[in-house]
């Protein structure tokens, strides 16, 4: 169990109920306090009354637009990061989310593997130095030098097998899509059919950990994506 | 050819052979006119002869002393008083040195007892100058006559047919969803008028239709995003259950990837709709060839995967001003579609002058229209499906900077040029 995340504070602001539930759900998981707020008028209240640590903010509320809320975060200086979540894609609206402060911007739709590993990212931003480390089990990744550790010795990993294992220990536990690497380690402009290169950097990375000294925790999860635990 | 030439050219053809037709006829009239008199003035001057033999019964050189015009006598054996021969003749003009042309008349006399064959004539070189003259006078302004009423009829039809040319300028420049109707001047010819309403009208109806499919398209594509979002994250879900079996996986794996190709079918339609609607405005100067460079070092895993062989020794600078964002949208799906509709072990060429981008590839040969192929909504073969939406994008963008850019297929080669003015 990480308990570094313990006690943080996440509000999820989302007006459609079943992609909020999904949400919750998801991050259910973590150990991390959930709330939740399906409109504009009860997220304004939470906002007012509570400090998060993270702010997960839908901008198209029904009739109200959640950049105010945010803009109302930032008035009322709350120090919690912000990441948006829009089913607008265009570059304006981006900057525009940015430039009010927000500090990270999801298109709709997105994976909640994704999701979730921007939510840490934003926590991480919080905690006191020297614990912005990813750790699990034998590894410990530095993210601030990049470098990764297997029982305290370090691992030469190039830069796609670094983020594939970043992205593996921040989702651990989780059944990872394979589109949901490419997307993270590629971009999500990429749509081919195949999905067999993502198998390369797995291999490399797979063989360089177990050189190491180090156990697998890599499974495949029959054709769908990949798992990074422990146990079965 | 144009409406004014044509009338031209059907008024010359008519106006033309009259013109000359009656010319001929009028000469000839004339002509003919003039010998009539010439002949009435012989008979006359016959008839004074006569008259003067009969009356004073004298012998020939009282005659020759009496009567002055034009005529001698032969003495002739027969005697026929009723015949009358006309003729053309040709004598020699001593003092001009030249034949000078003569109407002659030979008839029968009788003076006494002697027959004689009266040969009379008349100079015809004073009439047919006069024939000349009015011919010329009359040709000269039948001439005028005929470029006066052709330059009349030129201007007044482009008098006419002005209302006709202002409204196919507006037809021809007519943008759907931009252009709105300009009221033209009809002259005041009610079937222009008319014609200037009805395309008024039809004008508005296409902005209307255009317009409302655009929002419509918008709406759906973002309306489409949360659905999406929400099947997506569910299906995620799902893939964390404990209970998951091959069969299910494979299932759940199904779903995800008819999910996949919505969310790009959506996130294509809503990048169509954003560039119709004219979101990409700030521009600047962007090298294409890095973005070229860029994109295949991104993607240098798959291409390795693919075992594509690329070849870019033939770039230049490619320094095209436009959206940034556009540009690599536009390289990133030229490229993808390069790749991804590519063959194992095949190649791509990129090629490019100072204004051409070629992009070639090897691949398979598809039976399809190539000008259906950059339409975003033909139904096509599962493996090309984002084909026609990357090329409709293509085009889009290309359509959008009035870029060139043309699609050829030959022996299973893939050939995409772009040309920027």
């Amino acid at each position: 169990m990480d308990f570094r995340f313990h006690s943080m504070k996440v509000l999820v602001i989302e007006d459609e109920q079943l992609l909020l539930q999904n949400i919750l759900s998801y991050l259910a998981k973590e150990n991390y306090i959930c709330d939740s707020a399906d409109n504009f008028n009860s997220a304004f209240e939470k906002i007012a009354f509570n400090d998060y640590d993270c702010y997960v903010v839908d901008i198209m509320l029904g009739d109200y637009n959640g950049l105010t809320l945010i803009e109302n975060l930032k008035k009322a200086n709350k120090e919690g990061g912000v990441i948006i979540i829009s089913a607008k894609n265009s570059l304006d609206d981006r900057l525009n989310g940015l430039n009010i402060g927000a500090d990270d911007y999801l298109t709709k739709p997105f994976h909640l593997s994704e999701l979730n590993a921007r939510i840490k990212a934003i926590l991480r931003r919080r905690q006191n130095k020297g614990f912005k480390n990813l750790v699990f089990n034998e590894i410990l990744i530095d993210l601030d030098s990049q470098d990764t550790f297997v029982n305290d010795v370090k691992l030469e990993l190039t830069t796609k097998e670094f983020q594939l294992l970043k992205y593996f220990v921040i989702n651990k536990n989780r059944v990872i899509k394979k589109q949901s690497i490419v997307d993270h380690l590629w971009s999500d402009e990429y749509n081919f059919s195949s999905y067999d290169f993502i198998y390369t950097h797995l291999t490399n990375l797979r063989k360089k950990l177990s050189n190491s000294g180090c156990k697998d925790y890599i499974r495949t999860i029959y054709g769908l994506g990949y798992k990074f635990s422990e146990s079965e | 050819m144009k409406l004014l030439t044509r009338t031209l050219i059907y008024f010359l053809l008519i106006s033309i052979p009259t013109f000359v037709l009656g010319s001929f006829a009028f000469y000839f009239f004339l002509k003919y006119a003039m010998i009539q008199q010439v002949d009435e003035s012989l008979k006359t001057d016959k008839q004074e002869i006569i008259d003067f033999v009969n009356n004073n019964k004298n012998d020939v050189s009282e005659l020759y002393k009496a009567i002055s015009c034009t005529y001698f006598l032969v003495p002739d054996s027969v005697y026929e008083p009723r015949k009358e021969v006309f003729s053309f003749i040709s004598e020699y003009d001593s003092l001009d040195m030249d034949y000078k042309p003569f109407r002659q008349l030979k008839t029968s006399i009788q003076i006494k007892t002697d027959q004689y064959q009266l040969v009379m004539r008349e100079s015809l070189v004073d009439s047919d100058s006069l024939v000349y003259s009015i011919l010329i006078f009359a040709v000269v302004l039948l001439a005028m006559l005929t470029i006066g009423i052709a330059l009349l009829n030129w201007f007044i039809s482009k008098r006419i047919w002005n209302p006709f040319y202002q409204l196919l300028t507006i037809i021809s420049t007519f943008k759907p969803g931009k252009s709105i109707l300009t009221e033209i001047k009809s002259n005041n010819i009610q079937e222009f008028g008319s014609l200037n309403i009805a395309i008024g009208k039809m004008i508005n109806r296409i902005n209307t239709d255009f317009n409302r499919q655009k929002k419509f398209i918008d709406n759906i594509a973002h309306e489409l995003q949360t659905p999406l979002a929400i099947a997506n994250s569910q299906l995620e879900l799902f893939m964390q259950d404990s209970s998951l079996n091959e069969k299910t996986a494979n299932m759940i794996d199904e779903l995800d990837k008819t999910l996949l190709k919505m969310k790009n079918m959506n996130k294509s339609l809503l990048l169509l709709s954003r560039i119709q609607n004219e979101q990409f405005n700030e521009s600047k100067i962007v090298e294409l060839d890095d973005i070229i460079k860029e994109y295949l070092n991104i993607h240098q895993d798959q291409i390795q995967m693919l075992n594509i062989t690329i070849n870019i020794s033939s770039l230049k600078v490619i320094s095209v001003y436009m959206n940034e964002a556009l540009s690599n949208i536009l390289i990133g799906n030229l490229l993808s579609n390069a790749l991804k509709h590519n063959l194992p072990d095949g190649y791509v060429r990129i090629t490019s002058t100072i204004n051409t981008m070629t992009i070639e590839n090897s691949g398979q040969e598809l039976n399809m229209d190539t000008e259906e192929l950059f339409s975003p909504y033909v139904s096509r073969s599962n493996n090309s499906d984002s084909l026609g939406m990357g090329l409709s994008i293509i085009k889009e963008i290309c359509n959008y900077y009035n870029f060139n850019v043309e699609y050829s297929l030959k022996q299973n080669i893939h050939k995409i040029q772009i040309t920027f003015n």
